[in-house]
């Protein structure tokens, strides 16, 4: 088994993702893909921009002082747009990549952010869509999960909240939209993309130590594979010093469960100290 | 003919235009701040029933009016209570299936709210497309008749109120951006140009001396309510922050029984000391 954390590896697969020049829609309460986005600036995306709660690139990119001083990214930023404004940048083509963790991923990349179980009387529900059926127009979108269970990876969602690679995307260009849909899966134990037959979803790397055994078990409907599944490669020492400047309280904690009451305690302690 | 100069009134006076059974719209943003909450709990001290609440980030207002069993169904694309988690109303309301809950995201509702505040009737609009937020609500899809592509048309989302929470408007309703912008700070007025009726809960009702600090002009505000710190228990930026502590050790704890709400609002709305 590999040495390095789950979240280390994942936050680096991530930010592997990142283009530079890449125009990125950065949600908040996602430390897992700002600490991704943040370690790609620094090494191979220097020309990366991004929102930040409206603040276009704070030159700041440490999470945990800009989560905890709320002056600090209008000090450090470029620029400042309304949600509004974003949504038609969005709208119009101008977003490259979208990271999004959604609750449940099919065969097809069709995700639900929104309830588990049956939708009138769900077992559990989530805060609501926000803004998840961006999907159809960011242009590439980068799933992620910090659970790699039948339960996330499910035959048939519970509640259809954005379209993935339906009808082989023919719908896409019926619609004139800009987005090509999820391209990549990043999981604890894999990495998915779509490129199976009718654009299903299809094992392409194991993380260190991962079995294809394991994740297909780890998945609720049959998974291809591709020609040459291997591991990734394990983050350089670059990267981990790169993902350790941007997010040195280790923020992308708060996203794994069993890592979450860690990353919380350590967060408080240092709210306390500053 | 309506007197534009003053539009003046009491928090009583302007919960009474709100009618039983209303379409009523909210701003503010985070989750936890601008809220009309003085106007809120007028709303529930005066008994009002079977609302239908709209906000892009449904907050504390929508959690309370829950608790007090005056909705009859949300219309959001978050609700919540921001860094103090999930709305417990909201979740209770979900699991038992007793309020409808109408799923918005932040696109598809400023889309139906543009329509609505342009005259449209419909929106064509390009996200979530094929999804149940659509199909669960029979929106359609229409051709665009210049291109050939298909739309979706999101139908217009018309309201008979909004209420708003901010720093400073004059008598007439003359409305002042905030002293700092917030990420959706110009959702307020967003969801305001879609209704019948404006009101204005203001810390401060004095003139603006910066015309280009305008966000709202006094025809677009119907009533205009002095309402100083009238979002407690959430904040208003640049004025004052939310109140964690009664929020955290007050509120929630009696979100958890309901007999322990049924004394909150006891307490703190109808026995709550403020000019009505």
């Amino acid at each position: 088994m590999s040495t390095v954390g789950v979240d280390v590896l994942m936050a680096v697969a991530m930010a592997r993702e990142v283009r530079d020049g890449d125009f990125v829609s950065h949600g908040s309460a996602v430390p897992l893909a700002g600490a991704a986005l943040m370690t790609a600036k620094a090494l191979h995306a220097p020309h990366v921009d991004f929102f930040y709660d409206g603040w276009v690139t704070p030159g700041e990119t440490d999470l945990a002082a800009l989560a905890l001083d709320p002056g600090l990214a209008r000090r450090s930023a470029i620029a400042f747009l309304s949600q509004a404004q974003i949504m038609e940048l969005e709208l119009r083509g101008g977003c490259d990549l979208q990271f999004l963790r959604p609750a449940q991923i099919d065969p097809l990349g069709n995700v639900n952010v929104s309830s588990i179980g049956p939708p009138e009387h769900p077992s559990r529900r989530f805060h609501g869509i926000a803004v998840a059926d961006a999907m159809t127009i960011v242009r590439r979108i980068c799933l992620y999960v910090t659970e790699h269970t039948p339960r996330v990876f499910v035959e048939r969602l519970d509640f259809l909240t954005g379209v993935g690679h339906a009808e082989e995307d023919r719908w896409r260009e019926r619609l004139g939209v800009t987005g090509t849909g999820p391209q990549l899966v990043v999981t604890p134990l894999a990495l998915l993309d779509f490129a199976a037959p009718g654009s299903r979803m299809r094992l392409r790397a194991l993380m260190p130590g991962a079995s294809v055994e394991q994740v297909r078990e780890a998945t609720g409907f049959e998974l291809a594979l591709a020609p040459d599944v291997a591991e990734i490669d394990i983050p350089s020492r670059e990267e981990i010093a790169a993902l350790e400047a941007a997010d040195p309280l280790a923020t992308r904690q708060l996203e794994f469960r069993e890592l979450r009451a860690g990353a919380q305690a350590r967060l408080a302690a240092h709210a306390a100290r500053s | 003919m309506v007197d534009q100069a003053n539009k003046l009134k009491s928090l009583s006076e302007a919960a009474s235009l709100v009618d039983d059974g209303a379409r009523i719209g909210f701003g503010g943003q985070p989750a936890l701040s601008r809220r009309p909450m003085s106007f809120v709990r007028e709303l529930i001290r005066q008994g009002r029933r079977d609302l239908h609440v709209f906000n892009m980030i449904g907050g504390l207002e929508i959690d309370l009016l829950l608790g007090a069993g005056a909705v009859a169904s949300t219309h959001c694309s978050y609700v919540g209570l921001g860094d103090l988690g999930q709305s417990p109303h909201f979740q209770a309301a979900a699991r038992a299936g007793s309020v409808e809950i109408e799923e918005f995201s932040e696109f598809t509702l400023v889309a139906s709210l543009r329509a609505a505040g342009m005259d449209l009737p419909f929106m064509p609009w390009k996200t979530a497309w094929g999804s149940e937020v659509v199909s669960r609500q029979g929106w359609k899809t229409i051709t665009c008749p210049y291109t050939g592509v298909d739309l979706l048309a999101v139908p217009a989302t018309g309201l008979d109120v909004v209420v708003l929470q901010v720093s400073r408007c004059d008598a007439a309703g003359n409305v002042e951006l905030p002293a700092t912008l917030e990420l959706s700070y110009d959702f307020d007025y967003l969801i305001a140009r879609a209704a019948a009726r404006v009101v204005v809960c203001a810390e401060r009702v004095e003139p603006i001396a910066d015309p280009t600090r305008v966000a709202m002009i006094a025809r677009e505000v119907d009533c205009v309510v002095h309402a100083p710190h009238g979002a407690w228990p959430c904040g208003l930026g640049g004025e004052y922050s939310p109140d964690i502590e009664h929020l955290a050790e007050t509120y929630l704890p009696a979100t958890r029984v309901p007999s322990d709400f049924l004394d909150y609002l006891r307490e703190h709305v109808h026995g709550r000391d403020e000019p009505r």
